[in-house]
């Protein structure tokens, strides 16, 4: 194989980020013991910090994951019993739906309140730079005191929703906490308010990109500011759209101290999402082999749901 | 004897005096610091844990440290709080790590005190109760702290009284409801009763912070020995244990009674709105803001959340108590002990000797005083402390005192058996009965169940 000098590295690695499509230009490139030597050890510490801060722990969750342990002394190996027991286990069952269920909407109403309010502001409607601010105020706030503050807003007579749907008529006793029929959708709401703010940041970044000529064009051809939004914004912003459901998704699926502060898990484990019947299961049971197997589960899902939408997003960009 | 003699006889007597002193001293020296020469005087720094909330935990530790650190100058002690939700599981990972306390906070019913007892990661405290006689200080409790290896690994600070249920008399005279003479209903129709005059005055009955994961087993502690026999208790308190006979099921009659009894209580609208979304927390400020006639609750309140709501001005009335209805007739429901929040050392403890020493002096009557007595203001473990000197407990908590001592105080099975097998399990169990949305027999059943698995799996 013939070695390129430096001079015709540099030339080469021009012509690569010019035409990084060409697999010929690509085969030209090489590296003499020398480079290979210098780029193993400047890629050697990222390998070690992945191997320690990823390979690890995953290799440590699954071995976890095929053992019976208590929180301390040595693993007790126990096969595939852990992933059986869950498969078969009804409130795992129930909890793996109310977590897609609650992850999938909570993404949904993100980004479309997302849309909604970047197309807003973008349109620069009145109060639109306050709007900016306030919407991004739940984002930066300590989950905690959210959950905390909601908490308090929906309880019966005292709750700031409660006291608002009595100025109504529409009475101040509803207690939709204390029911596993309901808790799940203040919960919810919850999420959606305080998740609102980023992805409508983000997609007011994409709204903004789009070039102005586009929408003079829309505007010349007579397109009337609904027919921009559906026929001009939403097709050109769909790539970051599906990058926001994707991270929303996969944030929810994880989120943790929200449904926890709010709920318990509870009424009767009707909240308890797979984040919290994994932490029940660990720390409350001491079934850590348990735990170990519902987040290697959740994983697995998670890494398909990200592979997808990434996909997506990339067959959209481009298109 | 003429005059010389007397003086000699009173010289005499002083240098005797000032010898004797001094030979007390000594002795006293040496009573109370047998640890002093072997531990020696270089400096050492101790870690305690304690939890943020609950009875008055902190003003406790640093009232006896404070005297500890004063009869060994050379000993610094650091604190490390911890929550509630913490104490009972993800410190587990903190106690077995390197950067273990050198006291640690161990709830009895817990999974972080089963793990570390099972992985012998504890020091054995036999030091502390031998040398001290504090088996007996104790009483029958200390029985329950001996482990199947015969040793001691935690001691506790403390005893608590739940299922208390703190009354409001403003409420209750408003809504002329009536409370028992002796302040025991003799059925949950007498409950029921009470709560529905409350309701039409516009108070809830009885508060209880539903949502919490431990409020609604805690009614099952206090009623369900008032549906089985006492033979029957202790079998359901032990049967978790394989070398235990089961001679009591789960499925038994009592057990169903008492679901029963917790499912009707529910249904009849005792409790408040929305209590299944409420903590205690919440449950204790809707009672102190005098919105519901009772409160179910516990010891640790007169002092603490009673005490600064009437020093905030949001508590205007003086609470009294009753206790929970009982399920068979003849028999009563009690208020329910808790030892449970104990103090053991880590083996991981870097300075174990003088763990000891601090443990043993904390749970020593000079430590109780000083620190549960009148720091917190709580009632001790130990059983050696005069009555007179509880001058810093709260008269409602005195009162209780007063009530276990006429009328018992039996124990609560879900402060007696592992978490995992008890409370963990059954609190959830119970929310859905509270709902409707399962039967007590269904419970039973789960029960029943569960202890078999555990009898066969361990924990």
């Amino acid at each position: 194989m013939k070695l390129l000098s430096k001079s015709e590295q540099s030339a080469g690695s021009a012509s690569l980020s010019r035409d990084r499509g060409s697999r010929k230009e690509k085969s030209k490139i090489g590296l003499d013991a020398t480079n290979t030597k210098t780029a193993v050890f400047a890629l050697l510490p990222v390998f070690l910090l992945l191997i320690i801060f990823l390979g690890l722990p995953i290799i440590n969750s699954l071995q976890l994951s095929v053992s019976r342990w208590g929180g301390l002394g040595p693993l007790e190996p126990v096969g595939f019993d852990n992933y059986t027991h869950l498969l078969g286990d009804e409130q795992m069952r129930y909890s793996s739906r109310i977590t897609i269920f609650y992850a999938f909407t909570v993404a949904f109403f993100v980004v479309a309140i997302g849309v909604l309010l970047a197309s807003a502001v973008s349109a620069s409607i009145r109060g639109h730079k306050a709007m900016k601010l306030i919407w991004f105020f739940p984002g930066i706030a300590p989950p905690t005191a959210v959950a905390i503050f909601w908490s308090s807003g929906f309880q019966p007579e005292t709750g700031v929703i409660n006291i608002l749907l009595g100025k109504i008529g529409l009475g101040n006793t509803h207690a939709w906490l204390a029911s596993s029929d309901t808790a799940l959708y203040p919960v919810i709401f919850v999420g959606i308010w305080s998740a609102v703010g980023f992805a409508f940041l983000v997609i007011l970044g994409a709204v903004e990109q789009i070039p102005i000529s586009i929408r003079e064009a829309a505007i010349v051809d007579g397109a009337n500011a609904v027919q921009q939004f559906f026929r001009i914004t939403l097709p050109l912003i769909r790539p970051v759209l599906l990058t926001i459901f994707t991270l929303e998704i996969i944030w929810t699926f994880n989120g943790f101290t929200v449904v926890w502060a709010m709920t318990n898990g509870g009424p009767a484990d009707s909240t308890s999402i797979l984040p919290i019947l994994a932490y029940k299961e660990a720390f409350r049971y001491g079934r850590f082999g348990t735990a170990a197997a519902m987040a290697v589960i959740t994983g697995i899902f998670l890494m398909i749901v990200g592979t997808i939408g990434i996909r997506l997003s990339r067959s959209e960009q481009q298109s | 004897m003429d005059i010389n003699q007397i003086k000699l006889s009173v010289k005499s007597l002083k240098v005797i005096g000032v010898i004797s002193a001094a030979f007390a001293l000594v002795l006293s020296q040496l009573a109370v610091t047998p640890a002093r020469a072997a531990l020696g005087t270089a400096p050492v720094t101790l870690t305690v844990q304690y939890e943020t909330t609950g009875d008055r935990p902190e003003e406790e530790w640093h009232a006896v440290v404070a005297a500890f650190t004063k009869k060994y100058p050379n000993v610094t002690v650091n604190f490390s709080a911890i929550t509630n939700e913490a104490k009972g599981g993800p410190n587990l990972q903190v106690l077995s790590s390197d950067g273990a306390p050198d006291i640690a906070l161990l709830p009895l019913n817990s999974n972080v005190y089963t793990q570390m007892v099972k992985a012998k990661a504890l020091v054995p405290l036999n030091g502390i109760f031998k040398a001290d006689d504090t088996v007996k200080r104790i009483g029958p409790p200390a029985a329950a702290l001996k482990q199947a290896d015969g040793n001691y690994y935690a001691t506790p600070h403390t005893v608590v009284y739940y299922n208390v249920l703190w009354t409001n008399p403003t409420a209750i005279a408003k809504a002329k409801a009536t409370l028992p003479k002796d302040g025991r209903f003799k059925s949950v129709a007498d409950l029921v009763t009470f709560s529905k005059a409350c309701s039409k005055a516009g108070y809830a009955g009885l508060a209880i912070g539903g949502k919490t994961n431990f409020q609604a087993s805690w009614m099952f502690d206090s009623m369900m020995p008032s549906a089985v026999s006492d033979e029957a208790l202790n079998n359901y308190i032990n049967s978790y244990k394989p070398d235990v006979a089961v001679t009591s099921k789960w499925t038994d009659k009592g057990i169903i009674k008492t679901l029963d009894a917790l499912g009707t209580l529910a249904k009849s609208g005792v409790y408040q709105a929305g209590y299944l979304g409420m903590d205690l927390d919440q449950a204790t400020a809707y009672f102190t803001a005098g919105k519901s006639c009772m409160l179910l609750g516990g010891t640790w309140m007169p002092g603490g959340a009673f005490q600064s709501d009437t020093e905030k001005g949001t508590m205007k009335f003086t609470p009294g108590f009753a206790t929970l209805p009982s399920i068979e007739p003849g028999k009563y429901s009690t208020v329910t002990p808790y030892y449970g929040d104990a103090f053991g050392i880590p083996t991981k403890s870097k300075n174990q000797e003088w763990a000891l020493e601090l443990l043993r002096y904390f749970i020593s009557d000079e430590g109780q005083t000083i620190g549960a007595l009148n720091a917190a203001g709580n009632l001790p473990a130990v059983t050696t402390i005069p009555k007179s000197a509880y001058t810093k407990v709260p008269q409602g908590v005195k009162d209780v005192l007063t009530h276990v001592q006429k009328y018992g105080a039996k124990s609560g099975w879900t402060s007696e058996v592992p978490g995992a097998y008890g409370q963990t399990f059954l609190n959830p169990l119970i929310q859905k009965l509270q709902e409707g949305k399962t039967k007590s027999a269904d419970i039973a059943k789960a029960m029943q169940t569960n202890l078999e698995a555990v009898r066969k799996n361990g924990l």
